[in-house]
């Protein structure tokens, strides 16, 4: 009974605060952010509880009661395929939420601001541990559209870059095409088993070959849309620029790695090894052409967030190398990448965030030396570069060097070793990265403007808006000249 | 000690699953090769020109590592140790110098190495997959039994790793670095410490080096270059110590390419010992020239230094005597020159332009590939769909609303109006009316027929009626009697 109070808690208490904080909006303007911070803990409190339950080999599932129609039964259930990307969600958003008390000065729609924010997260909570394919659907559904939201209402503006409007606009087409294609494959997987519970799914369900490859095809195609991979990332790197960066957090660090549990979830959950082994091997050449063009396009961009976010086009790619092994090395690295990923990419982008907001500077051309006026920012880009570079004794390496070890046993050793040297790429963009802003000579131009406050302690700390910014009705995060 | 100890094996845990229990080996030669290297390593901490403390932090994490890369067992502690030291004497220029040219020197000494590092884990996670353990001896022993390409990836992949590490060209770039270090750190970490790694690694894989010939005579063939540009520029500066190492490094490339490993080791214990007497010997003359301050090794002016300075160093008398209007003459001349164009050929103009022009590329092509795809080809591809959409959307607007609905619709209308009108003509006036009203003419005319009929000739008619009767009455008197 107490774990399956708990699983409906994890997503309850966080749509229950949005609707309080969009409800209540005058009321908890300054004071958002912190009830926000709140919902997230609280949530992640109620994941944490129901550990011990998976550990005892028992699997939390509640049925909602709730029929819509015949066939449809509304359910949510917690294991270990969701625990990992849920953990990594809740945490995700709560980061997100924090580095926010900082990004964001409170104005009037603050509270609606911290309330999508949750809606996002409990969105992305939602789609993983729901149980059936009405649930997963309309959660799916529920991220992108906060998601859209946020960025058409805060989005920054960069000089000379997309308007938000048009960003967000291309992001949700692109993404929702990507959700059709699953919405397709989960009406047939409905059709074919007469019922939407996942657990019915996953006794089996008898279907054609002919069938079988095309559902597959439409899952992995709709999943790579979010999972953002060549050539289905066209949506990623200005949604990442423009969304606010406790968005972009969002983003990169979680959201991306929805696709990657759909993965995991549909086509590698219900169908046998077999009908996915003709899918094997251009998953693995996609891998590898995600991985190495999203460094070059890293090492070819001069925004700092763009790189960052051409680095997630890049490091998705050794993700679905990873899911393309088919073996237990490759799927468990692929796995272990994600959470990484989440890790080391939130730390980036809250770099990026700090350096950003401090300097109100984003091209490598305009910064340089900041390792010395942000020494603790350095030292936590630091720690990003050399994780994401796959150096020893971090995360990082270790999912590496599964997912590698999962390429060889598959016996294509080419596209292994292309996979391994291709990350040499990912050292170099990302070293060239750290050097370029941290190292090297300090540009005189660069205006120490403010830093949030609650993550960039080492900044300088006086508010003060740039002369030629115009105002905003609410906007924290406009930057440049 | 440990180099003199009987062989032992120590074993220090799994890190994760699937990869064995890591372990150390005492005794052998990776004990002689950690000695050597940590005696060596005194002369390094006792540098007195080191700029910052930092250093000799980095020196000892360099040589703990070494340490255990020399006595490691297993190749995941093998190959984070190796990390490590790469960290670490990537690190020194960036501590030691700083600035512009610290950065670039770290970047490309750790980029470089990190080149070899690839090689070295593309060698170990394909020998993992053939042997199923990440344990040296057992994975080196099982590598005879490999498939003959999968062995040449094996042995290419090790071969890489040793030569960058050796520094033999063309792969010795990242040793630049050691421009910006003090003397004797910069020998032991640049000329002692990775050299020894890659010589070490060298002995214990010189039997698969051996086995690939196409691989054998690419290493003929660059020791044969690195032979004759270390001769060159001994020529050149008057100076072995500079160039030792590479010599050193070609000579065991060749040795360990005709399986002759303890050649190698031999290369190794007594190459250290001989890089150190250079160095120190050459610092020496520096020394003596004014030229930088370093300690004092042997006595100035004493047999033995003078017997060094002649042996490695230009003489004190031979530099001074090539200040203003000094210089070589007679047959040392044209060999001097040879050796300069050589040198310049080689070095500078196919090595430092190559890689350059290697880097540029790969930038042009990011930059290319950038600009082409996702500018030209998705970005504009995507502006010129949602145009081609925009305008195909107002054709189909015109031509189904205006054209083909709106005036089809009045035309129709206009049709239907005509249409009506005819036939209410047609109907009304010209069919129902024009029948109805020669209908009604015709009744109208038969009424008068008839009426002219029964007033006419129904007089007659009656009289006929009753001759007929008065007939009948008659006739039927006459039958019936």
């Amino acid at each position: 009974m107490w774990p399956d109070i708990c699983l409906v808690l994890v997503l309850a208490i966080p749509i229950v605060v949005a609707v309080v904080l969009a409800v209540f909006r005058r009321v908890f303007v300054r004071a958002a952010g912190a009830i926000a911070a709140g919902a997230a803990v609280l949530s992640l409190c109620a994941a944490i509880v129901l550990m011990p339950e998976l550990s005892a080999g028992r699997s939390p599932a509640v049925a909602l009661g709730v029929r819509p129609m015949p066939g449809v039964d509304l359910s949510l259930r917690l294991d270990w395929v969701s625990l990992p990307f849920l953990l990594t969600e809740i945490v995700v958003t709560l980061l997100a939420v924090v580095y926010g008390w900082g990004y964001h000065r409170p104005r009037a729609n603050t509270p609606l601001f911290y309330a999508l924010l949750l809606v996002f997260g409990a969105g992305m909570s939602g789609t993983t541990i729901a149980d059936d394919t009405v649930l997963f659907y309309t959660f799916w559904e529920l991220m992108l559209v906060a998601s859209v939201a946020l960025i058409l209402v805060w989005g920054d503006e960069p000089p000379g870059g997309p308007r938000r409007q048009a960003v967000a606009f291309k992001y949700a087409i692109f993404t929702h095409l990507g959700s059709l294609m699953v919405l397709v494959a989960l009406l047939i997987l409905h059709d074919a088993a007469g019922h939407d519970s996942f657990s019915v799914l996953r006794q089996g369900v008898t279907l054609s070959p002919g069938l079988t490859t095309t559902l597959i095809t439409l899952f992995l195609l709709g999943f790579g849309v979010k999972m953002a991979v060549f050539p289905l990332h066209i949506w990623l790197p200005d949604a990442h620029t423009v969304a606010p960066m406790p968005v972009t957090i969002m983003l990169a660090a979680a959201m991306l790695s929805m696709g990657i549990y759909g993965i995991l979830r549909f086509p590698m959950s219900m169908f046998p090894i077999e009908s996915l082994a003709p899918f094997s091997a251009p998953m693995m050449v996609v891998g590898v052409i995600s991985e190495i063009y999203g460094a070059l396009m890293a090492l070819a961009e001069r925004d700092v967030k763009r790189i960052i976010a051409y680095s997630s086009v890049s490091q998705m790619g050794y993700i679905l190398f990873g899911l393309g092994t088919l073996n237990a090395d490759g799927i468990v690295g692929g796995t272990l990448h994600v959470i990484y990923h989440a890790i080391v990419k939130a730390l980036l982008f809250a770099v990026v965030g700090i350096i950003i907001h401090t300097t109100r500077r984003r091209r490598l051309e305009q910064l340089g030396g900041l390792g010395r006026l942000l020494p603790v920012t350095a030292a936590c880009a630091a720690v990003g570069i050399l994780a994401i570079s796959g150096v020893p004794l971090l995360c990082v390496f270790v999912s590496e060097w599964m997912i590698f070890a999962g390429g060889f046993h598959t016996g294509r050793v080419a596209l292994s070793i292309a996979s391994l040297f291709g990350s040499l790429l990912t050292v170099a963009y990302a070293l060239w990265f750290g050097s370029q802003v941290f190292l090297g000579i300090q540009r005189e131009e660069v205006e120490m403007l403010r830093a949030p406050r609650a993550i960039g302690p080492d900044a300088a700390s006086r508010p003060r808006r740039h002369p030629g910014a115009p105002a905003r009705r609410d906007c924290g995060t406009r930057v440049g000249p | 000690m440990l180099a003199f100890s009987a062989e032992r094996e120590v074993h220090l845990g799994t890190w994760w699953p699937g990869t064995g229990a890591m372990s150390l080996h005492t005794g052998g030669v990776g004990g002689y090769a950690a000695l050597a290297t940590s005696i060596v390593a005194v002369a390094a901490v006792a540098d007195q020109r080191i700029v910052r403390r930092y250093t000799i932090l980095v020196v000892m994490v360099a040589l703990a590592a070494a340490n255990v890369a020399f006595y490691a067992g297993h190749f995941l502690l093998r190959y984070v140790a190796l990390e490590v030291v790469a960290l670490s004497v990537a690190a020194a220029p960036l501590i030691e110098a700083g600035g512009a040219e610290g950065t670039r020197n770290a970047r490309l000494a750790y980029v470089l190495l990190r080149v070899g590092d690839a090689g070295l884990l593309s060698a170990i996670l394909l020998l993992m997959d053939a042997s199923g353990t990440l344990d040296i001896a057992t994975a080196l022993s099982a590598a005879p039994g490999l498939d003959p390409a999968w062995l040449a990836w094996v042995a290419a992949g090790m071969t890489l790793a040793a030569w960058v590490k050796i520094g033999v060209w063309p792969l010795a770039l990242w040793k630049r670095a050691r421009r910006s270090l003090s003397p004797l750190t910069g020998m032991w970490l640049y000329d002692v410490v990775v050299p020894n790694l890659g010589l070490y690694l060298l002995y214990r894989t010189s039997s698969l080096i051996a086995s690939s010939t196409p691989l054998r005579w690419l290493i003929f063939a660059s020791a044969g270059v690195s032979g004759v540009l270390g001769i060159a520029r001994m020529v050149l500066r008057r100076q072995i110590e500079p160039e030792f190492g590479s010599l050193l490094g070609a000579v065991a490339l060749c040795c360990a390419a005709l399986d002759q490993g303890t050649f190698v080791a031999a290369l190794l214990l007594a190459g250290t010992a001989a890089r150190v007497v250079f160095a120190l010997s050459a610092h020496r003359e520096i020394e003596d020239l004014g030229a930088v301050r370093g300690p004092a090794f042997y006595p100035r002016g004493s047999a033995v230094g003078r017997w060094l300075g002649a042996l490695v160093g230009k003489p004190r008398d031979a530099v001074e005597s090539e200040a203003p209007g000094g210089g070589s003459a007679g047959l040392w001349r044209p060999i001097e020159t040879a050796a300069e164009l050589l040198d310049r050929v080689v070095e500078h103009d196919v090595l430092e332009q190559g890689i350059a022009w290697l880097w540029r590329s790969i930038e042009s092509v990011a930059a290319l590939i950038h600009r082409a795809v996702e500018r030209d080809l998705l970005d504009q591809g995507i502006a010129w769909l949602g145009r081609w959409t925009q305008s195909a959307a107002e054709a189909m607007h015109r031509a189904m609303e205006r054209d083909l609905l709106d005036q089809g619709i009045a035309w129709l209308g206009r049709r239907t109006q005509s249409a009506a009108a005819a036939m209410h003509h047609a109907i009304e006036r010209e069919g129902f009316e024009r029948f109805i009203r020669e209908v009604a003419q015709t009744v109208n005319a038969a009424g008068r027929v008839l009426q002219r009929w029964h007033t006419g000739r129904l007089r007659a008619n009656l009289r006929w009626a009753l001759a007929a009767l008065l007939i009948a009455v008659v006739a039927f008197s006459l039958w019936g009697w």
